[in-house]
């Protein structure tokens, strides 16, 4: 357990280093912040989902962040242990062109900004077995959810902001021209905190459930040992995902898969097929979901009957866990994971 | 305070402000007489659309002189892009001749920057 607790802390910090960038210019203090906890969940990226490392095929929309990472893979031969499976997936459009990214432009070419990369990689339990590698890409052709895209969200949230610069604005005309900091009075700072309250519960519950369609595509390949050596394809997948909320509660995701996978004994690359409905009932930071699905194979067809649930980590972040069963017409096997994602927010 | 430059026999200075990571939000900019207590121009805007956000400051350009342009922005944070980067552009002649800038990752769910360079007469 401590090696899990050191690892998940360098995991964290590594991934803020990346992402993070201190603040320039002459930006006002935020003494009058008020708490900003809210995000949105981080899915599994499709690089992530063809490593099996869930029991779930279903590619779960979401709306675009820059990067987001998770680790998962915790428990190996009944004990935790450290993880064995990464992915990490990112907006190349936002990291790129993030800072001079201005909403008009967002608002014009929605789908570039959405596409996202991922990869990912599952290594061994032991040292003898081949590691495994995924890429994939996925991109939300509707996003409901997507707050930059609703029209009466920006007007909504625009006017909120001209009542907090105005609050400044009459602060600067007080104390007079720059370099003169504004310094405000406490009836003004909490004035500015009550224009803020509303934001996060307009985010939270209502937007979490929104209507979605993602579609993606991906590819695995395994190498011949552990270290990842003559990487071969195994398998080719595209998925389609809508989601569709109920009331502020609930969730419905309706997937679909298929892929051309190579057989291990004969070498050849055989259909794939695999459908799914998941439905999510909850609130954005605690939900809980119960899943069925088939997959149809040359040969082997297996159900699977699954359920979950995530929960927002107190300082950012989220767990995950699901458990379940599948069966096929000779055996029924219970599939476990416990998963860390981490969106690029700072923990 | 950041100086920035402009030619006085050039074109009008614009002043331009942004907010990247398209977050929307919405500004004033004013233009202070040099060593004064009093305004020579002061806007209003949002960042909804972009087309509206550059102003050309008084002409002849040699009046400018030691004037402060001052930006008071603010960003609405909004998820799950927890970034902001929030910019006044000081323009001229199609080339950008200085800015000034806050750019990071919000911990509150609005920013607020306040943004001022002064402009001088090159000799």
């Amino acid at each position: 357990m401590k090696r899990l607790r050191w690892f998940l802390a360098t995991a964290s910090l590594t991934l803020c280093t990346t992402v993070s960038r201190p603040a320039q210019g002459l930006q006002i203090p935020e003494a009058i912040a008020s708490t900003f906890r809210t995000d949105f969940a981080v899915p599994d990226a499709p690089a992530f989902l063809l490593l099996d490392v869930e029991p779930s095929t279903i590619v779960r929309p979401t709306t675009v962040r820059e990067l987001a990472g998770s680790v998962s893979g915790f428990a190996s031969s009944g004990r935790l242990s450290l993880p064995r499976a990464f992915a990490i997936e990112f907006a190349p459009a936002l990291l790129i062109g993030g800072k001079t990214l201005r909403l008009d432009k967002y608002q014009k070419h929605p789908t570039l900004y959405r596409l996202r990369l991922s990869a990912a990689t599952r290594r061994p339990e032991d040292s003898g077995s081949p590691t495994q590698i995924a890429v994939g890409l996925r991109v939300a052709l509707i996003d409901q959810a997507d707050l930059r895209t609703n029209a009466n969200y920006i007007d909504t949230v625009t006017a909120i902001a001209t009542k907090i610069n105005d609050i400044y604005d009459n602060a600067r005309d007080r104390v007079g021209p720059p370099p003169k900091p504004i310094e405000l009075t406490s009836a003004e700072e909490d004035s500015i905190a009550a224009l803020q309250a509303p934001l996060t519960g307009l985010w939270e519950n209502k937007k979490w459930n929104a209507r979605v369609l993602d579609v993606a595509a991906g590819m695995v390949a395994r190498g011949q040992d552990s270290l990842g050596r003559d990487l071969r394809s195994t398998q080719l997948a595209a998925w389609a995902t809508l989601g569709t909320g109920f009331g502020s509660w609930g969730q419905l995701l309706l997937g679909g898969k298929i892929a051309s996978v190579r057989d291990s004994v004969t070498d050849d690359f055989g259909a794939k097929g695999d459908l799914a409905g998941r439905f999510y009932v909850g609130t954005n930071r605690y939900k809980f979901f119960a899943e069925v699905g088939a997959t149809w194979q040359s040969g082997t067809d297996e159900w699977l009957l699954n359920g979950g649930g995530e929960a927002r980590l107190i300082r950012g972040g989220w767990v995950s866990f699901s458990a379940g069963l599948a069966s096929t017409s000779d055996r029924t096997d219970l599939r476990t994971n416990l998963a860390v994602k981490l969106g690029a927010l700072g923990l | 305070m950041k100086v920035v430059v402009f030619n006085p026999a050039g074109g009008p200075i614009i002043a331009e402000v942004t907010s990247g990571q398209a977050q929307p939000g919405s500004y004033t900019l004013r233009v202070w007489e040099a060593h004064a207590n009093t305004l020579v121009l002061k806007e209003r805007g949002n960042f909804i659309n972009s087309d509206d956000d550059a102003y050309k400051l008084p002409l002849p350009n040699t009046q400018n002189h030691e004037r402060i342009v001052e930006s008071i922005a603010t960003a609405v944070i909004t998820p799950p892009i927890k970034d902001y980067a929030l910019r006044l552009s000081i323009q001229q002649d199609g080339k950008e001749i200085g800015f000034e800038e806050s750019v990071g990752k919000a911990s509150s769910a609005t920013v607020t920057a306040d943004l001022f360079v002064m402009l001088e007469a090159a000799p």
